[in-house]
């Protein structure tokens, strides 16, 4: 599922965000109609039917609801990756065109940061949308400290009858930048956080789904038995080219890679191209090194293809600090 | 006998005299469109109906009971696509083509936005100074977009009717050729074109005279009036694009910057569309 960027601007300044890098050099403010049209085009000559809306906040473009309307006539299942932070007056615009629509046509992920983090206005601004868009909306959150807490997504959950699933994402580093994030010794520790709310989401029958970049090794066999019944059967330890296409019509593998071989979508003819040409990159990197821990290199579930060994982005944190031996293709 | 159909102005003394002869009605005034639907299902042969208004389309109201008419729509301005958002299904239930002014340069995007919702439209690429750059582009959407979308005109009539050993007039789209289509107003005055009726510029007056138009003159000249561009000698008749733009913009003073850029792409993409609607494919040798 290929990612437009609509907008680079944003609402919150989290500390994790791992777009951050990109943001900072983009000079563009929003796509176009223009692009928007060459964009769905492309990905339907791709054959591809499934495209999030993303930024910065991307109900900040002036053209939100306009964009998100015209994907969903030419039949492309919208999902709107947001913060909920939302204007009144967009939100009454987006409520006026958008709530109607079918889930099948249109879905949101909420992105949640712990209340601590949110001023009163902008946690108000969130319920607002919650309210509206509840029917529409799965919650997500991202994991960038050892400490942290699920009850207040749970207890949201519940509030606003969302769907019962959290999509769980990992901050990861943005190589050469300073974010927070979980650094590979640490991601044991945070996993045991993580497990110790198994319980609750069993209670309350909610699958914690994770998005990508995070690694097999660190569950016990008996936790990816109780995971693989929280998500009914789906499980994804992968990390691969994801596909982010920004307002300028450039493109990268995802954010933590968004300043290595970014390219113009003009290059490329379809999105099994691009999907190729990142893999590429994704499998040189991959060569260098296997992984978040140093077993990951010789490990079977890697060749499997079963566990991909953590972000990669973390394996590009490492070249940082030395010469460049290694293939010149994965510099910047 | 050579049977035109009659572009028209919506008037019953008219229309009653025309009733066995096909006609495009033209009206400014879509109030009139109750009353132009109540005569279509009595007596007229409606082949289109077509419809001048200044106001963007998309502050057109759109009705369910329009659907049964063949309309066009020219619209000066594409407007606000949130104002049209609401429409588009009954939009695509009509049997209308949308065509936009080039004077506007968000018409452009409009006429992307429309084709790529599959609502027909098109450019009113009426003789006027344009942005051929912008021309261009959507010239390129429209013949080599790969996505499925649906036809934007002149675009998509040019290269479906086109012959690279032929003339091809893509004036068609706008009634505006009389192998086709001649002009007449209240008055049964005759015109070439919409232009020449409104300047004056008559080939005749009378219904009766129709059915003996190919005896007319200036009919018949104007039928051949490629020739007399062609023996002008000027730099038309020397252009190897002379035989899709028939020297419509020939009082342009920079053509190698203008039209004739774009109408030699717009003959490159003509050829291609000929060569793969003619292609056969590989031959396997027969047994």
């Amino acid at each position: 599922m290929a990612n437009i960027l609509l907008t680079e601007k944003c609402v919150r300044s989290c500390p994790y965000c791992f777009a951050k890098k990109h943001m900072e050099g983009s000079a563009v403010s929003g796509l176009s109609w223009d692009n928007l049209i060459y964009i769905a085009d492309f990905l339907e000559i791709s054959g591809h039917r499934k495209v999030s809306l993303l930024g910065g906040e991307p109900t900040l473009h002036p053209q939100f609801v306009e964009f998100t309307y015209y994907l969903v006539e030419r039949n492309f299942h919208v999902n709107v990756f947001t913060s909920g932070i939302l204007s009144n007056d967009k939100l009454h615009e987006s409520q006026q065109f958008l709530s109607g629509l079918p889930r099948e046509k249109l879905s949101f992920t909420c992105n949640m940061n712990h209340p601590d983090l949110s001023t009163k206005d902008e946690s108000e601004k969130i319920h607002k949308f919650l309210s509206v868009f509840g029917n529409l909306t799965t919650l997500g959150f991202n994991i960038y400290q050892t400490v942290f807490d699920f009850e207040f997504l749970i207890q949201t959950v519940n509030q606003y009858n969302l769907e019962r699933h959290i999509r769980i994402g990992l901050a990861h580093p943005i190589p050469g930048e300073v974010n927070t994030y979980i650094p590979a010794e640490k991601v044991k520790m945070m996993v045991r956080k993580f497990v110790s709310f198994f319980d609750l989401f069993d209670r309350f029958k909610i699958s914690p789904g994770f998005d990508c970049g995070m690694p097999m090794c660190v569950f016990t066999d008996e936790e990816l038995g109780k995971m693989l019944k929280l998500n009914k059967g789906n499980l994804n330890f992968k990390c691969g080219p994801a596909i982010d296409i920004g307002p300028d019509m450039k493109v990268w593998s995802c954010f933590p890679l968004s300043n290595i071989h970014k390219r113009s979508l003009y290059e490329f003819n379809s999105m099994q191209e691009i999907d190729s040409f990142y893999r590429e990159l994704h499998n040189k990197i991959r060569s260098e090194i296997g992984g978040l821990f140093e077993e990951c290199d010789n490990c079977s579930h890697r060749f499997n293809d079963v566990c991909r060994g953590g972000c990669i982005a973390h394996a590009l944190n490492r070249f940082n600090n030395e010469a460049p031996v290694r293939q010149k293709d994965i510099y910047p | 006998m050579i049977d035109p159909i009659l572009v028209c102005p919506f008037d019953k003394k008219l229309l009653d005299k025309l009733k066995r002869r096909k006609v495009v009605i033209h009206t400014n005034d879509l109030n009139v469109l109750p009353h132009i639907l109540k005569e279509v299902n009595k007596s007229i042969d409606l082949h289109a109906l077509k419809i001048q208004t200044e106001k963007p389309l998309s502050t057109i109201v759109f009705e369910e009971k329009w659907a049964t008419l063949p309309m066009v729509i020219y619209s000066t301005d594409f407007g606000e696509f949130k104002d049209l958002m609401p429409q588009l299904g009954k939009i695509r239930k009509s049997n209308v083509r949308i065509f936009l002014s080039p004077h506007r340069e968000h018409n452009f995007t409009g006429l992307r936005i429309l084709s790529s919702l599959q609502i027909s439209c098109g450019i009113n690429f009426n003789g006027d100074p344009l942005n051929w750059s912008l021309m261009n582009d959507l010239m390129h959407y429209a013949i080599y977009g790969r996505a499925p979308h649906a036809p934007v005109e002149p675009f998509d009539w040019l290269v479906s009717h086109y012959h690279p050993a032929d003339y091809t007039d893509y004036d068609f789209v706008y009634f505006n050729n009389p192998a086709k289509y001649l002009h007449i107003n209240e008055k049964e005055q005759i015109a070439l074109t919409e232009t020449d009726l409104l300047n004056g510029n008559l080939i005749d007056e009378g219904i009766g005279s129709l059915d003996n138009i190919e005896e007319n003159r200036k009919y018949n000249d104007s039928l051949n009036f490629r020739y007399e561009i062609m023996l002008r000698m000027n730099e038309c008749a020397f252009c190897s694009a002379f035989r899709i733009c028939l020297a419509k913009f020939s009082s342009l003073p920079n053509k190698k910057d203008t039209c004739k850029v774009f109408f030699s792409d717009f003959l490159d993409a003509a050829d291609y569309y000929y060569s793969i609607k003619n292609s056969k494919g590989k031959h396997l040798w027969q047994l």
